[in-house]
């Protein structure tokens, strides 16, 4: 489906139009959504602080002053949304200092990745990706998949520029890491 | 390392591509819709005037102090009224002077005069009744 600009359909939500509404989920949901799975790192929590973000966002459009985009304040209400729920929860202690990660895989693993089946490389990559920390997981998504800006990162995650930074080396670091060792794991299984 | 650095990476970027846009269940959007309808219906639209309670006071307030200074306003013309055998000396020369420049040849007779003061009292009794219904509903 052909998307129109986020505006239209805010304009015509605010006017009342449910439906716009609807087809705003529709354009915004997937991403929304990865973004709750990468801190709640569960199916069911996820769609559940994505539904909760999608309502947080309708009953508050009106305040929503479209001087940056939709997405970056759709995703902040997500990111919020999910770390409210989830500030409780003991973040994982060990530190990164601690392990020796490499700073790139080896030709050979690239290798192993390609030979794999499409969905055998998808499973394993998510894998690697939740097991990221959760705000290593939201600055890589928002940065490589939601193409999202250092500036526009800061506004929704309230991370400074150089904190983000550090978290896009790390997690670049660590998914390469975890990426290696779920690869030698499914080659132990395999012999 | 650079932002640039980062960037260039693309083997990270096919990575992330790879691992894709996670999709939620085919329920969802559904889910959120009904979840906005049920709210509706659970706070239904509030009726707001166009002129607020304080407007009306105001309104009222003014219109009910020009009556009483017509009604009771010191005159030299003071007439007698009889209110079911109280006598007032009630001047309504004013009033008199007034409406009859609204409506030709008006003539304020006592009964009137009477229906004015019981139509004012009436107005300040409700205005009262309704500020004192309005703070206990509040509690």
């Amino acid at each position: 489906m052909k998307y129109q600009e986020d505006s239209f359909y805010i304009n015509k939500v605010l006017k009342g139009n449910l439906p716009s509404f609807a087809i705003l989920i529709e354009k915004h949901k997937g991403m929304a959504y990865t973004l709750a799975l990468r801190i709640a790192k569960n199916h069911e929590d996820a769609e559940e602080i994505a539904q909760d973000a999608f309502l947080k966002a309708y009953n508050s459009l009106s305040s929503f002053k479209q001087e940056s985009r939709f997405s970056t304040w759709l995703y902040k209400i997500i990111y919020n949304t999910a770390i409210s729920r989830f500030r409780k929860k003991q973040l994982d202690q060990t530190s990164l200092e601690d392990m020796s990660i490499p700073d790139s895989l080896h030709e050979d693993d690239h290798d192993g990745l390609d030979i794999m089946h499409l969905r055998e490389r998808k499973k394993i990559i998510s894998t690697a990706i939740t097991r990221l920390k959760e705000e290593e997981g939201v600055v890589l998504t928002l940065f490589y998949l939601s193409e999202k800006n250092i500036k526009e990162i800061e506004e929704i995650t309230g991370f400074t520029d150089s904190n983000i930074k550090i978290l896009l080396y790390r997690g670049r670091k660590k998914l390469l890491f975890e990426l290696k060792k779920i690869l030698k794991e499914e080659i132990v299984d395999i012999l | 390392m650079s932002l640039e650095e980062i960037k260039k990476d693309p083997f990270i970027k096919s990575l992330l591509d790879e691992g894709g846009i996670e999709e939620p269940s085919g329920r969802f959007t559904h889910q959120i819709i009904d979840a906005i309808k049920a709210q509706s219906k659970a706070n239904p639209f509030v009726y707001k005037p166009v002129i607020s309670r304080n407007a009306w006071l105001v309104i009222a307030f003014l219109g009910v102090s020009l009556f009483f200074y017509l009604m009771f306003g010191a005159s030299s013309e003071a007439q007698g009224l009889n209110l079911y055998g109280y006598s007032l000396n009630l001047d309504a020369s004013k009033i008199q002077g007034f409406l009859s420049k609204i409506v030709f040849s008006f003539k304020l007779t006592p009964i009137l005069k009477t229906s004015f003061l019981a139509l004012a009292f009436f107005t300040f009794a409700n205005l009262i009744l309704f500020e004192l219904r309005s703070r206990s509903f509040l509690k």
